[in-house]
């Protein structure tokens, strides 16, 4: 083995060699300490964009809102509005009454986490649990408690009739007809619509049911981005919505996911993904916008806007995120 | 103690809200083809045992190397063995967990108690500074892939001067002092992040990294090992350790001969020359020394710890905590436009502010702390290195450095007192002079 | 040698010796309280995925140069939509399998028909790079059933993952090895 070079004294030509490729170091730690969140990025390709929807023509925005409440929720959960504009909502394992100027009526307390809320003509608060319902006085006092659940039964929605109730189950992908007394009287399961033997297709928990003027009931059929109308006694009547991005259309896999009813008779949707209520008439044909996506956020975690009508046209939006009751009112006498 | 966001959930557990519970539970479509769902599966982890195959190699490699320099003292043998090392702690199991960055998880963990430090990562630290305390700096000689990789390269090794020498050592204790800091506060890995090699064992990483390595390595052809010497902050604990160590690094088996021939040998500055005994001029001169830097010691402590404290604020703005607070504040005095991810992922989150704003004070209150103490240990080895400097110590013989000599054995093949090397000598001295003696003939 | 010499290396020797001693006792004593902290079991690096905001970030900041993070389906998680958001970009000209329809810039995602109206979506990790696109759509829309975690056997367990470093909502976390991955959805409760 030859032996190990030998140290010589260093020159001048070694020694500014070494100095600059000391700069050189000096400039790559540099490099690497200012190497912050921002350094590398991928191509705009990468990136998913649906801003350009976000942003709503303010022309088509017909609504304005007039005021909020606040909730004493930490997840807010559902909202409906009585005969009397008294509105209830319902979070984490709460119920509570605010009256029609905002202040809290009473508070009180679920035995389980609620999924949704209806109020009847006759001031009979339902509420449904994932997998049974409870009926409620109107001052909040528990009467009623009803499990007429299947296994995969995940209730998500629910309304009533003077002479019934409609439960959207979201997991057996149907509506339960109930009457009040908690017998399953039928069930509309959507299928053999327009030759569809599929019937509702529900990807996830969102699954809306109400009540139409006409004495229709109107079911939402998310994954066809659909709102079907059904006798009481279950056929189908008719349907619309179609598929889009676009501000006339329902967005993304599935939507709406909440639907409500003006006293006109006209409807109120609510999205999720693109954070969107509008209305449409009552042929499906699309009105306005009562608040687009930039009014909530974010959307990325996907939160749904559950909505309610007065008997003065005025929509109540829960807002998630704020987990406030969002009031918003028309801007201008609606054109016919 | 208060844990920093990121390190929130050591042992997570990932299930947030009951929405999200709720959503889990949602059963999937019907399908009627019997199409069957399949499971969520990820790729097999890879064998556990590997960390602890690790630790085993690392004792039997620390061992062979002490075996090498103490028994054999054999420089061939060093170099193969570093060779080895470097391909396996190197390049084959990319140079982590390493025993240099293992410093900065001890002070992780005994800075943040929620932080487990798994075990293989104690035996990294633990191993290379036991076998200093024994037989000095074994672990750099030939086990260390970042002192194989240096090793290596060395070309034409140059003298740095003695005072730049000194002067840039200081430079590893400044260099431990900040690592053991960012890494207690739960800052950052700055050792891992700088780390000049790892995108060559890697084979891969930013540009910046594969120019900081080429440069050390550039530099490594004419200064032995500058980063072991400069600022290496494992170099440092091993070197204060091997300064006891039971066994040294001898140039001779049995007597120094005063030769002179190893003096050259030694690419790394860390043979030390006989002294000349010259005491009764000198001695007054260098205890008067000696006395004012003994007094000025505190002195410097103080002054390096204020000016460490000083920079505790600017240093705790590396922590993400202390960033994401002063982001949002900025945003909300409308100082800055838009949102960084950050931001937007903090406020989507719905995290409540008065917890960032207390964990960020907590986190500026140890820098503050933490700022004074980095001074302190910057005053205290600037002290101690004045005070080294004007004790004389008396040697008879050429003698390795106890701190600086990294044990790599290229100063034994030199040594006359060697019986190899003399054998050696003996053989070439030989075959000159029959060579000379052929001439000779042949002239004739 | 002369004596005072000789005396001067004993007391030299002796000090050594007891600094030695110190220095043993105080590795112990770290050693001990690190070994009374530390997990037999290893820590790896894995994603939250229900903190993970699909940045691009995993992306491009790991060490490897085609990133330890991939993209995982659920499947039970899974709504199977026609429109999967995940798949298709926000406005596709129509729903079939055309290079223009689809989001994924790699193509790494598979659409296969199930039974109608229903399709199966499946990852393709050999072309998938982690960029969260598809992630991002999944989540807007849908369940979130694609997300991304980082792969176990792709992953060289760095010291510090450098993705950590630098994610914006602090998703990536050290979990103990037992536990292997930090899954999205049911598969975590029986776990």
């Amino acid at each position: 083995m030859p032996n190990p070079p030998k140290t010589t004294p260093m020159n001048g030509g070694i020694a500014m060699l070494i100095a600059a490729v000391t700069v050189a170091t000096i400039v790559a730690v540099i490099l690497i300490g200012r190497q912050g969140p921002h350094s590398k990025s991928l191509g705009p390709q990468f990136s998913y964009e649906v801003d350009r929807y976000r942003h709503t023509d303010p022309s088509l925005v017909k609504y304005q809102e007039t005021g909020s409440i606040q909730t004493p929720y930490e997840t807010v959960h559902g909202i409906c509005v009585g005969s009397d504009d008294s509105i209830y909502t319902i979070g984490d394992r709460k119920l509570t009454k605010h009256s029609p100027d905002g202040s809290e009526v009473f508070t009180a307390s679920l035995d389980a986490t609620p999924t949704c809320i209806t109020i009847s003509d006759g001031e009979r608060i339902a509420i449904g649990f994932r997998n049974h319902i409870e009926l409620f006085s109107a001052k909040g006092k528990r009467e009623k408690s009803w499990t007429k659940a299947g296994v995969k039964s995940h209730f998500t929605s629910i309304a009533t009739s003077p002479s019934a109730v409609y439960v959207a189950d979201a997991g057996k992908r149907s509506v339960g007809v109930y009457d009040w007394s908690g017998n399953l009287l039928q069930e509309i399961d959507g299928k053999g619509v327009d030759d569809d033997a599929r019937g509702f297709v529900i990807p996830s928990p969102y699954f809306d049911v109400a009540m139409g003027k006409e004495g229709l009931v109107w079911i939402i059929n998310p994954g066809r981005h659909r709102v079907e109308s059904y006798t009481t006694d279950g056929q189908f009547e008719l349907s619309w919505g179609k598929t889009a991005m676009k501000v006339d259309g329902f967005s993304g896999c599935c939507n709406p996911v909440h639907l409500a009813v003006l006293p006109d008779g006209d409807f109120v949707t609510s999205e999720k993904g693109l954070n969107r209520i509008k209305t449409f008439a009552a042929d499906g044909s699309f009105r306005d916008v009562v608040a687009g996506s930039e009014a909530f956020g974010p959307a990325e975690n996907a939160d749904d806007i559950d909505i309610a009508v007065d008997s003065k046209g005025r929509i109540l939006a829960l807002d998630p995120w704020k987990r406030t009751i969002r009031i918003f009112e028309r801007t201008t006498a609606p054109s016919r | 103690m208060k844990r920093p966001l990121w390190m929130g959930a050591v042992i997570g557990t990932a299930l947030t809200t009951g929405r999200a519970i709720a959503e889990e539970r949602f059963p999937p479509p019907e399908f009627e083809t019997g199409y069957k769902i399949p499971a969520l599966k990820y790729p097999l982890p890879k064998w556990v045992g590997m960390e602890y195959l690790d630790v085993a190699l690392l004792l039997v490699a620390l061992a062979v190397g002490t075996y090498l320099v103490y028994t054999k003292r054999s420089r061939r043998g060093l170099a193969l063995l570093s060779i080895l090392s470097l391909f396996y702690f190197g390049f084959y199991r990319e140079g982590c967990v390493c025993a240099i960055g293992s410093i900065q998880n001890v002070a992780l963990a005994l800075g943040q108690t929620s932080y487990q430090i798994p075990l293989h990562v104690v035996g990294f630290f633990v191993l290379p500074l036991l076998f200093a305390l024994f037989f000095g700096r074994t672990f750099c000689a030939a086990v260390c892939p970042h002192g194989a990789i240096q090793e290596l390269v060395v070309w034409r090794p140059v003298q740095v001067p003695r005072w730049l020498e000194h002067a840039l050592g200081l430079l590893a204790y400044v260099y431990l002092g900040a690592a053991v800091l960012f890494a207690a506060t739960g800052t950052s890995f700055i050792l891992c992040q700088y780390d000049p090699f790892i995108a060559i064992f890697r084979l891969s990483g930013g540009f910046e990294m594969f120019l900081l390595g080429g440069c050390f390595l550039v530099i490594g052809l004419f200064v032995g090992r500058p980063y072991c010497r400069f600022l290496c902050p494992l170099g440092v604990l091993l070197g204060l350790f091997s300064h006891v160590s039971q066994k040294r690094v001898t140039i001779y088996p049995d007597h120094c001969v005063q030769c002179r021939l190893c003096e050259d040998s030694c690419p790394y500055n860390a043979i030390r020359e006989p002294t000349i005994d010259d005491s009764h001029c000198d001695n007054t001169t260098s205890r008067r020394r000696l006395l004012v830097y003994l007094a000025l010691a505190p002195v410097l402590l103080l002054l390096f710890g204020f000016l460490g404290s000083q920079f505790g604020a600017p240093m705790a703005r590396a922590h993400a905590t202390v960033q994401l607070q002063e982001r949002l504040e900025q945003e909300d005095r409308g100082a800055v436009d838009g949102t960084t991810d950050a931001s937007t992922a903090f406020r989507d989150a719905g995290r409540s502010r008065k917890e960032l704003a207390a964990a960020t004070a907590t986190i500026q209150r140890r820098f503050h702390i933490g700022g004074w103490l980095l001074g302190l240990w910057v005053g205290l080895v600037v002290a101690v290195k004045l005070i080294g400097l004007s004790v004389r110590r008396g040697r008879d013989e050429y003698e390795a450095d106890r701190g600086a000599c990294v044990a790599c054995g290229r100063c034994f093949p030199y040594c006359p007192a060697d019986e190899d090397v003399r054998l050696q000598a003996l053989a070439s001295l030989e075959a000159e002079s029959v060579e000379v003696r052929d001439e000779t003939a042949l002239l004739e | 040698m002369s004596a005072p010499k000789g005396n001067s290396g004993d007391r030299r020797e002796f000090i050594a010796n007891g600094v030695r001693g110190l220095c043993l006792l105080s590795l112990g004593g770290v050693g001990g309280l690190l070994l009374d902290r530390a997990q037999a079991d290893d820590a790896v690096w894995q994603i939250d995925p229900y903190k993970c905001i699909s940045c691009d970030r995993c992306a491009t900041s790991c060490v490897l140069d085609e990133s330890a993070v991939k993209c995982c389906h659920n499947f039970s998680m899974c709504g199977y939509c026609d429109l999967c958001t995940g798949y298709f970009e926000p406005e596709p000209n129509a729903l079939n399998t055309g290079a223009e329809n689809q989001l994924c810039p790699t193509g790494a995602i598979q659409r296969k028909f199930v039974e109608d109206p229903f399709f199966q979506y499946t990852i393709d990790e050999k072309l998938c790079i982690g960029c969260a696109k598809c992630v991002k759509g999944c989540n807007m829309f849908g369940n979130g059933s694609l997300h991304l975690q980082i792969q176990r056997d792709r992953c060289v367990d760095c010291n510090e993952c450098s993705i950590a470093r630098v994610c914006p909502s602090n998703a990536i976390q050290r979990i103990p090895l037992a536990r292997s991955y930090l899954p999205k959805g049911r598969e975590e409760k029986s776990s």
